[in-house]
């Protein structure tokens, strides 16, 4: 009997392989110098707020500018319209792989899971809005007002930027990361071509039915990814001006302009929740739990163990808001509100930490599937037969990654964190208000490192 | 901060060769597991690795143990062998968190009362198994990571190799 090669199979959503555990001494080495840091930031670094004054950056030059407007803009325009037709038609007519490619897959799963999830966070965090122009329903939308069908935005309910006061509510973004999360982490079939092509169906006629009534800025508070890559964006160095124009600043300062509603603050702890459960669905712990447990046994656990995590980072930093805001008189929730923004560094290092091998190695298979999207024994770009290569980084340049996004993400929160707190109130009252949002931020970024050595 | 890394990486060097070592010291409990089954066994061993596995195994693997690239040895002649025994969807015997040095050749020996497919993700090789006759996968662990090794009919996880 020979042994078969087969193609990678997405178990978990996201591959089969998963990183060696980290040795406790390296665990120790960046939990301590979180901590060390952590107290130089509230001591010594921080006197008085200067994100927001940072934030306003210099423009890009205009040639740059007009190229990047002009060209870029409408070819990744084109890009991400065409891969959702393509990553749709491929899921709900395509085939699993052809016998011509039999390393292959269709490219539904490692589009949805790989390049939008992950490789969407990334970009948006260094490159900015980019998902501005790369989303599909935002390039449709423009279709739609110059078609008629959706309406143009009028100068007073035109989108306002970051800054402004009342940030109208995003629960059906809320709902649909949810969603996205629930699928990828506890459905025990995430890789099911049909259901992906359905699902992404489904939500994009869902996503442009509510375009076509209530206008483009609905995306801002209704479509999960725009919210998510948004906050993420509002770190990146690059961003757009009021005026139009593109401008450069320092990473993390953009942060300081940023004003949530619950909804979106509740968004960021169920990515923080939920990729801690992805990490912990990797430890032999779980395994034990679980067990033999296999199809909807499997996706019951999952879903149970996904809504303890969630449950646990809301417990957490809400319990620490409400601490901080018995010392400054506020209400918790407007503790919440305002210093869930910070908490976006922490997630994105988490995010890095669980998904960068991921992103290298099954991102592969992304080019490879470009080649041959629906099975077709087709070979576009010569790709169709790459096989992923486990060893263009090694497990201890993984390993540093692993420990230098969470730490480098835990220092940024807790300078935002700051930051935000001396907007708010007198030097020696925001020190104090700061204790126990800084210790949850220490107690997240010791678990997400305490996860990563299971 | 990234200044101890010099030391880092010393005590890194240090605790992986501890590891290796621990770990070649303690892979030997089952060397004839496979015996019962022998002919099958023998039939299963021609098996060919995958392109991605051959062409990465001259570099790793440097025993005498070792094999042409092509070739892998399955059962009682492999580095590390592992058992799993399957009844009624559940594993009954074996199975669980396994620690393989990396550069060894590894036996993974399945028997399932149903016939099922073993699949070892990453390196990507399947076998099929027969119901109640024991099947040896044999492949060279050159890949470092955590890999899951699963029955492809009923998803039950079967074990999750720790190659380092």
């Amino acid at each position: 009997v020979a042994v078969s090669v087969l193609t990678p199979v997405l178990a978990h959503g996201v591959g089969g392989r998963s990183d060696l555990p980290l040795p406790l001494w390296q665990v120790a080495f960046g939990a301590g110098v979180a901590v060390v840091l952590s107290f130089a930031i509230a001591v010594i670094v921080v006197d008085r707020p200067r994100l927001a004054r940072l934030a306003v950056g210099r423009p890009l030059p205009i040639g740059l500018d007009r190229v990047l407007t002009r060209v870029l803009g409408p070819v990744l325009r084109v890009l991400g319209l065409g891969l959702l037709v393509v990553v749709i038609l491929s899921g709900l007519l395509g085939a699993e792989r052809s016998p011509d490619f039999p390393v292959a897959t269709n490219i539904a799963p490692v589009a949805f899971y790989i390049v939008l999830w992950q490789y969407g966070q990334a970009a948006s965090a260094v490159f900015g809005n980019v998902w501005s122009v790369l989303s599909p329903y935002e390039t449709l939308g423009l279709l739609g007002e110059r078609l008629g069908i959706v309406r143009r935005p009028d100068a007073e309910s035109a989108p306002t930027s970051s800054s402004s006061t009342a940030a109208p509510s995003t629960w059906p973004a809320f709902v649909g990361i949810g969603g996205f999360l629930w699928l990828e982490l506890a459905w025990y079939d995430t890789t099911d071509i049909r259901m992906l092509g359905a699902v992404i169906l489904g939500y994009s006629v869902w996503v442009m039915a509510n375009v076509v009534r209530s206008g483009r800025s609905w995306l801002q508070r209704g479509e999960g990814f725009t919210v998510l890559f948004g906050l993420l964006a509002a770190m990146a160095p690059f961003f757009r001006g009021d005026d139009g124009r593109l401008r450069i600043r320092w990473p993390l300062t953009g942060l300081a302009l940023v004003r949530v509603p619950t909804s979106t603050s509740l968004l960021i702890l169920t990515v923080l929740g939920a990729t801690s459960f992805d990490g912990y669905t990797r430890t032999e712990h779980w395994d034990g739990i679980v067990g033999d447990a296999t199809g909807w046994a499997a996706t019951g656990w999952a879903t149970a163990g996904l809504l303890v995590f969630v449950a646990l980072a809301v417990a957490l930093f809400l319990g620490a808001c409400a601490l901080s805001a018995r010392l400054t008189g506020d209400r918790a929730v407007a503790v919440l509100d305002d210093h869930a923004p910070s908490l976006i560094p922490i997630t994105l290092g988490y995010t890095v930490a669980h998904y960068f091998s991921n992103a290298v190695f099954e991102g592969q298979g992304f080019w490879r599937a470009l080649s041959d999207p629906a099975g077709q024994g087709w070979d576009l770009f010569g790709s169709a037969d790459h096989r992923i290569d486990y060893l263009v980084v090694s497990t201890r340049l993984i390993a540093w990654v692993q420990v230098g996004a969470i730490v480098i993400g835990h220092v940024l929160a807790v300078l935002a964190s700051h930051d935000r707190a001396l907007e708010r109130h007198p030097p020696n009252v925001a020190l104090r208000s700061q204790y126990p949002l800084v210790a949850v931020m220490v107690l997240f970024t010791v678990g997400g490192l305490y996860l990563l050595s299971g | 901060m990234p200044r101890p890394r010099p030391a880092a990486s010393a005590l890194s060097l240090a605790l992986t060769l501890t590891l290796l070592l621990a770990a070649c010291g303690g892979d030997d409990e089952a060397a004839a597991p496979a015996s019962t089954g022998s002919s099958e066994v023998g039939a299963s061993t021609s098996t060919t690795t995958s392109p991605e596995v051959s062409t990465s195994t001259s570099t790793t693997v440097t025993s005498a143990t070792a094999l042409p690239a092509t070739t892998v040895p399955a059962g009682p002649e492999a580095d590390v062998v592992l058992e799993v025994v399957v009844e009624a969807g559940s594993v009954i015997e074996g199975g669980g968190r396994e620690s393989v040095p990396i550069g060894s050749t590894v036996a993974l020996v399945v028997m399932s009362d149903v016939a099922e497919e073993i699949h070892l993700h990453g390196y990507d090789v399947e076998l099929a198994v027969e119901p109640g006759v024991p099947a040896v996968l044999g492949f060279a662990a050159d890949i470092p990571g955590v890999f899951e090794v699963e029955l492809h009919g009923s998803g039950l996880g079967l074990w999750d190799l720790e190659i380092s």
